[in-house]
């Protein structure tokens, strides 16, 4: 991330616990209020921030201990940019099956990726797969 | 009188049925019935449980859905609803609910297979919009009835 773009960014390294990523959540929903991003862009980020995080977490980190995941998010006047990396031996993003193909429609799981895809404008996997940026364009007010 | 909480309602029928204390009977009936109204209304953490008829009306209690221990408790008291207490129509009210992740939608799907396979039926209702494009996006308004309010699930049955 280049600094001189950004009006607000943050750096957090937390350990691999979901109550750990809140207060970072929080601070960066805050700061898109504060910044007037509306309502339904700050639900989006919360929705991705919220299934990339837990995915870092639980399926890169495995709730390791001794894993730790960076989060870096930087707010301009038009955009969002959040980075997630966790220490995780990464995926396969083509290997995800299609959680509404009628045959995994039934699933319990395997939604997350797609939200975050649905949700932001653009979301970039490393080739690994530990670590992923998530970009929201600021939507106007109508 | 229809159990309402399992093994609550057990307790219920014993307290009244020893001769011991009754609602009426014992001096501190309204307590020993408050304290029971209080005990069961406590049975859920994640959950409010009412009847309106013959079909079990839930609320959440909290408005986001996202930690992971929450939602397997919620899980949890959703499936022994059904499993448990027999409940066949279960309307899931939303209007308390101001975010969800995936792993909740995974418990809703979850406790549909659970409704199904105990012959029962399964309606959500008052969903916000931008919880609604949640669903609309993973198809899942395919798979639940999800009707506009409780009025309108509640007449569907």
């Amino acid at each position: 991330m280049s600094d001189s773009q950004w009006i607000w960014q943050c750096d957090h390294v937390i350990p691999s616990r979901p109550e750990a990523s809140r207060r970072v959540q929080d601070e960066i929903l805050e700061q898109m209020e504060r910044h007037h991003w509306g309502e339904h862009d700050v639900f989006s980020v919360r929705l991705a921030m919220e299934e990339a995080l837990i995915n870092a977490i639980k399926h890169g980190n495995h709730y390791d201990p001794g894993k730790q995941v960076q989060i870096r998010c930087g707010i301009s006047e038009g955009l969002l940019r959040i980075e997630i990396e966790d220490e995780g031996k990464g995926f396969d993003l083509a290997a995800v099956p299609d959680p509404t193909d009628p045959d995994n429609l039934e699933s319990p799981c395997g939604r997350g990726i797609m939200l975050m895809q649905s949700f932001m404008s653009r979301v970039q996997f490393n080739e690994v797969g530990n670590r992923v940026v998530l970009e929201k364009d600021y939507t106007p007010p109508e | 009188m229809r159990p309402a909480f399992g093994r609550l309602a057990r307790f219920r029928h014993e307290l009244i049925g020893s001769g011991e204390t009754t609602p009426m009977a014992c001096s501190a009936g309204a307590s020993c019935v408050a304290a029971i109204g209080a005990i069961e209304m406590s049975a859920y953490r994640r959950l409010e449980v009412n009847e309106v008829g013959d079909v079990t009306v839930v609320h959440f209690r909290d408005p986001k859905i996202i930690e992971d221990l929450r939602i397997q408790e919620l899980g949890q008291e959703l499936f022994q609803l059904v499993e448990t207490e027999k409940r066949k129509k279960l309307v899931l009210n939303f209007s308390s609910v101001d975010f969800l992740s995936s792993a909740a939608l995974g418990k809703l799907i979850t406790l549909d297979k659970k409704v199904k396979a105990n012959s029962g039926i399964l309606k959500l209702c008052n969903i916000r919009p931008e919880i609604y494009e949640v669903f609309a996006i993973t198809r899942l308004n395919r798979l639940f009835d999800i009707r506009r309010d409780e009025g309108d699930a509640l007449a569907a049955f």
